[in-house]
């Protein structure tokens, strides 16, 4: 299924900069299942891509390889041109890509700050000395990492709770500080795994405004997992469309909307 | 009298010092090491060995903790592969082979088969003697006090983030940036290195060296300490551990029935534990905090 025709790209005068990451021939087996079953695809530098599919089409286990938390059995993922397929989580999350989850997966037991604090790379009081002495130097990036922090729970509009426990937040405010904690790591690509998911309309309306800046203000990649086709129409340049591990269909969300085999295994009549 | 009150806070410090770094890796990191017996008996061996040998005692302390934080190192390789109640088993396991490998390899060594190590000296530092109870006191405060300024400094740094993370979410921890796994072999080793120090105490202050001082009992013994009052707390390692050894001698003085004294200290020892434990829970209940530490 890897050689269906791109049909996007053309006459399009949003960033298409260059491709920030390219899928080649992704599969990932577990036992005789084949989640995702030889996948190509590329998401441009600087887009909102979309990728829907009928549950069980292997979203979210591409979602989990891209991040490193699966290893493909056969396929590249070149990142900023380097084979990233097979790295561990924290290596390919310390080149830039970051991700959320379908179910909020916090800290619970950390306070909201903490929960923020973690996320910056290259602590130096990360190490068992530095962190028993303290030297000035960990004191002062400390600081700095605090700031920084600080204002994403601003930009995420909880700084009112940053001394709460994360696992008393209400789910709406969890995906606020999922995204916030993502942040921290200096992203150059976030990987959205459905994250309107049971959020109240008033909290969708901000999380998509908080997703518009990310992508518009910050210039991140964005790939997206939704099922509201809606929430989709609005925010996405560009849509793939997967079913049974493979890519089935991609282009813009009108483009889409009129492909026969992307309405038939998704979309509906 | 005089002399029972500083042996009692003389063991005190000595199992402060093993249940602290146990609360490291249980209430902080969430890895249930249950190997800990393993470590403070390769500590009390070490030093033993290197007392005979005429090593120092402030390098001997050292190296007794390094000796079993290389064992720790070792034993990660093996128990790192799995998590949780898995986890917890293979550490345990190790902590068995490791007591019946001294039984019988000392038994191989010995005409008079395990005799165990008899007449490990008290030490002599700096040119001061630690022979007498209250200077050995001193000096198992001193470490005991050293350990607890050690790792409450170490929880709260960016390190104490990161391992606190890991109990609560290990992938996720992954995903944002960290090498959980050298995180984890680093708290091993740390538990390691502690409980190897207060080996070398526990070998130095009671002078003999048996594996029957390191069965599962002192494990039950370290759990119970640190769950006690707070798995995740350094300072409360301390308190619990200054229970479980001090509260059994305190009933000594209840005057209680000759006849069913053991029993009867039993089942007093029981009903306390159990109801710290529940005031424990319901304080915890209300701030709306999880209870389990480990996943």
């Amino acid at each position: 299924m890897a050689d269906v025709p791109l049909q996007a790209s053309e006459g399009r005068t949003m960033a298409s900069i260059g491709t920030i990451l390219d899928v080649r021939g992704l599969s990932v087996h577990f036992g005789g299942i084949r989640a995702v079953n030889g996948l190509s695809c590329t998401i441009k530098e600087g887009t909102i891509t979309g990728l829907i599919g009928p549950n069980g089409s292997g979203k979210t286990t591409f979602i989990n390889t891209i991040t490193g938390m699966y290893a493909p059995n056969a396929g590249q993922i070149v990142f900023r041109g380097e084979n990233i397929a097979g790295m561990k989580p924290y290596q390919i999350a310390r080149r830039g890509i970051g991700r959320t989850f379908q179910i909020t997966r916090l800290f619970p037991q950390m306070t909201v700050l903490d929960n923020l604090l973690i996320a910056q790379m290259h602590q130096k009081g990360e190490s068992v000395w530095l962190g028993v002495i303290k030297p000035a130097s960990v004191r002062s990036q400390e600081s700095e990492i605090l700031e920084k922090a600080l204002g994403f729970l601003e930009f995420v509009g909880l700084t009112r709770l940053k001394d709460e426990l994360a696992g008393n937040l209400s789910y709406g405010q969890q995906k606020l500080l999922e995204i916030a904690r993502i942040m921290m790591i200096d992203p150059s690509v976030i990987l959205l795994d459905e994250p309107f998911a049971g959020v109240n309309p008033t909290n969708i309306e901000r999380l998509l405004n908080l997703i518009v800046q990310l992508n518009a203000e910050r210039g991140i990649t964005i790939v997206l997992v939704e099922h509201m086709m809606k929430i989709m129409m609005r925010l996405a340049q560009t849509i793939i469309v997967m079913k049974a591990g493979a890519l089935i269909a991609e282009g813009t969300p009108a483009e889409i909307q009129q492909n026969e085999a992307a309405i038939e295994a998704y979309l509906g009549a | 009298m005089y002399d029972y009150l500083v042996h009692i806070l003389i063991l005190i410090c000595i199992y402060s010092v093993l249940t602290m770094s146990f609360s490291l890796a249980l209430g902080y990191t969430g890895l249930p090491v249950f190997s800990q017996p393993a470590f403070f008996a390769i500590g009390a061996y070490a030093a033993a060995f290197m007392s005979a040998a005429g090593v120092p005692f402030w390098l001997e302390i050292f190296l007794s903790g390094a000796v079993a934080a290389c064992v720790a190192f070792v034993m990660s390789f093996a128990a790192l592969q799995l998590r949780g109640d898995y986890f917890a088993i293979v550490t345990l396991g190790f902590s068995e082979i490791t007591r019946l490998a001294l039984l019988n390899e000392s038994a191989r060594y010995s005409a008079a088969g395990d005799v165990g190590i008899v007449g490990v000296a008290r030490p002599t530092f700096a040119g001061l003697d630690f022979n007498s109870l209250p200077h050995f006191l001193i000096l198992a405060f001193g470490i005991m006090l050293l350990t607890f300024v050690v790792l409450r400094r170490l929880v709260h740094s960016p390190y104490g983030r990161v391992i606190r993370a890991i109990r609560d979410d290990e992938d996720v921890t992954d995903v944002i940036g960290k090498d959980t796994r050298q995180f984890k072999v680093e708290v091993l080793m740390l538990v390691g290195f502690f409980a190897g120090i207060a080996g070398s105490l526990w070998a130095h202050y009671i002078q003999f060296v048996h594996p029957t001082q390191f069965t599962p009992d002192l494990l039950v013994f370290i759990l119970a300490s640190v769950v006690l009052f707070n798995e995740a707390s350094i300072g409360g390692a301390i308190l619990g551990s200054a229970f479980m050894v001090a509260f059994p001698e305190l009933m000594r003085f209840l005057g209680l029935p000759e006849s069913s004294v053991g029993a009867l200290r039993l089942l007093i020892m029981g009903l306390t534990v159990v109801v710290i434990i529940l005031l424990r829970e319901h304080r915890r209940g209300r701030n709306g905090r999880r209870t389990v530490a480990s996943e």
